[in-house]
Formats: structure tokens, sequence, C-alpha cells
């Protein structure tokens, strides 16, 4: 007599998720009622518990001690670095501010200078002489004080 | 009472060195063994395992809590494996897992003759996970040996859902039929 071939179950498929526990509440109901009435999948479901048991046997060492200890040699290097470069990221900007501060700094008294050396002395009897005393003196007399002025600051240098 | 992976990374991510010393004690193993599983061997596996650690020390600053820290720890560890891998097939003469005149080559055989019978079960069945084609054998072995759910392998691998539950169902097919002999 010939044998009807077995047709595979329509839950066959979700048993994997069933198993694992992955499947939607409605769908769990669903499929342990047909557990209780169907013995192909009750041992499919046997076949994947005993997989899952021989699987956990599979021969995967533990991580040795003296790779943990390189582990964590390597992590506290590796933060050492991370402080290092830090540190000479802050050094170098630190010494850009400095370098720059120079600069204007030297640039600014420069400036100075160059205004101090060309005020000549009647320039500056001229901006010291106030408004009030040149108006009571015509200007022959006012360019006379400023040459004097200037000629006596010539004098003492 | 231990700190919650969540605390000591946050702890490690205000400098707290120790804290983050703890946290690779505490999934270091773990991480090694998923290792040695996706690339086969304890010297490439130990690597990836430092790199994991030394990228999550870069990267901490930027992780934002939508996973858990061992998710996170998995998922880089799952793409520096991958890296491997892909490094070691292009330099490699031969295939990696289906080498005919070195059966058990890595962590299966190598780890000596015994004459029990349990223990020959166990490297049969490493030599065959490590048959596996890699997309199987990575959802295998985060399902099976770390627990993880479906969600956290999708996040780790980067997968939706379905193709993990796809990929888990075909792989554990393929299993019983290798391992046919050992289920009874």
């Amino acid at each position: 007599m010939e044998e009807k071939p077995t047709s595979v179950c329509r839950y066959r498929g979700k048993l994997s998720s069933y198993y694992d526990g992955e499947l939607p509440q409605s769908e769990l109901v669903e499929i342990e009622s047909h557990l209780a009435d169907c013995r192909g999948c009750s041992a499919e479901l046997e076949q994947l518990k005993r997989l899952s048991g021989l699987l956990r046997g599979a021969y995967l060492p533990a991580m040795p001690g003296g790779a943990l200890a390189r582990l964590h040699s390597r992590v506290g290097s590796a933060r050492e670095a991370v402080v290092v470069r830090l540190a000479e990221r802050l050094m170098a900007v630190a010494a850009t501010v400095l370098v720059v501060c120079g600069l204007w700094l030297w640039q600014a008294n420069g400036v100075r200078r160059r205004y101090d050396v060309s005020l000549g002395g009647w320039e500056i009897a001229a901006m010291t002489l106030g408004v009030e005393d040149a108006q009571h003196v015509s200007p022959e007399e006012l360019l006379t004080q400023w040459i004097v002025t200037d000629l006596s600051a010539e004098e003492q240098k | 009472m231990r700190a919650p992976d969540l605390e000591l990374l946050r702890q490690a991510q205000q400098g707290d060195e120790g804290a983050f010393h703890e946290l690779a004690d505490r999934h270091a193993s773990g991480l090694y063994r998923l290792a040695v599983a996706l690339v086969g061997n304890t010297a490439d596996a130990e690597d990836i395992v430092q790199e994991t650690f030394l990228a999550a020390l870069q990267g901490m600053g930027a992780f934002r809590r939508r996973s858990s820290v061992k998710t996170w720890l998995y998922r880089i560890l799952s793409k520096r494996a991958a890296r491997c891998h892909r490094t070691r097939l292009r330099h490699a003469a031969s295939p990696l897992y289906d080498d005919a005149e070195e059966p058990g080559r890595g962590v299966g055989r190598g780890a000596g003759p015994s004459a029990s019978g349990a223990t020959d079960t166990r490297l049969d069945v490493t030599e065959i996970l490590q048959g596996l084609s890699t997309d199987h054998r990575r959802v295998i072995v985060l399902r099976e040996l770390e627990g993880l759910s479906y969600a956290e392998i999708a996040e780790v691998l980067g997968l939706p859902l379905g193709t993990v539950e796809s990929r888990i169902a075909r792989a554990r097919k393929e299993l019983r039929m290798r391992l046919d002999g050992y289920l009874g």
C-alpha cells in the first residue's frame, strides 16, 4: 500500500519562535492548544530542546586570565594616551595664545614709540597750549612760542 | 549590590577608570566566547575583544542609551568579527571552515584527543557549529549561547526582526541535519 506523504503541519514553521518565547500572546495560545493534539509538532519541539542542549555543550573556551589582564592593560594605556593627547592640545592652544599676545604687545609698543619720535617739540607745545591761552596771543607770538618750546626740547635732548 | 551596566557606563563617561574596568570584567568572557564562535580561533578572538573595548572607550561619549550596554558591546564586537572574517577570507588560500585536509582546525579538534565520548561530542558539535555559514552561526550563537532575544540580536547584527527569526529557524534546521546522529 502506498503511503501518503506526511503533510507538514502549518504550525511547524512557528515552532522555533515558540520555543524561544518570541511569539505574540495570541499565537502562543493557538500553538499551545495545537501542541496538545499534534504529535509531529511535539516531537519537533523535543528535537529543538535536544539541539539547544548539544549547542550549549559546544567547546567554547573561557577567556584566559592572561587575556583579561592584557585587556585591562591595553584599556589603561589607551586612557593614558587620551589624557596625554588632551594635555598636548591644551598646551598647544596656550602657547598659541601666548605668542599672539606677545606679538600684539610688541606691535602696540612699537606704534607708541613711532608716535613718540615723530612728535616734535612744537607739536607738543601746540597740543599743550590751552585754547584760552591761544585766544589772547597773536598768531605770530604763538608761532614764536612753539618754536622756542621746540628748540628747548631739542636742547634738552 | 553591583551597579547596573548603565550606571557604570555613566561613571566611566565622567572619567571613572575603575567603572570601565568593571564593565570589561563583566562582559569580557561573554564577548570572548562569542568572538571565538564567530572567528574560530582564540588569537583573533582576543584581539577582537580588545578592539571592542577600545572602540567602546573611544565611543562611549556617543552612547545614547537606546540599547542596553551589553547589546551595544555585542554590536561593536559583531562588526569587528565580521571585518576580521572578511580580512581572513581575502588572505586565506583555502576556505576557513571547509578544509578536508585539516578537519577541526581552530577551537574544535585543537582541544586535543580524548577517550571520552562526551568530549568527542562536544568537539563534533563545535566543529559543526564552525561549519555553518557566518550568517547562521552568528544568530545561533547569539540566541543559543548568549541568550539574546530576537530584538537584541536584530540590534546587534543590524537586521530586521523577521530576518533574525527566519535565519534562526534555518540555522536550526541545518544543525539538526548535521547533528542527526546526536539528537536521537
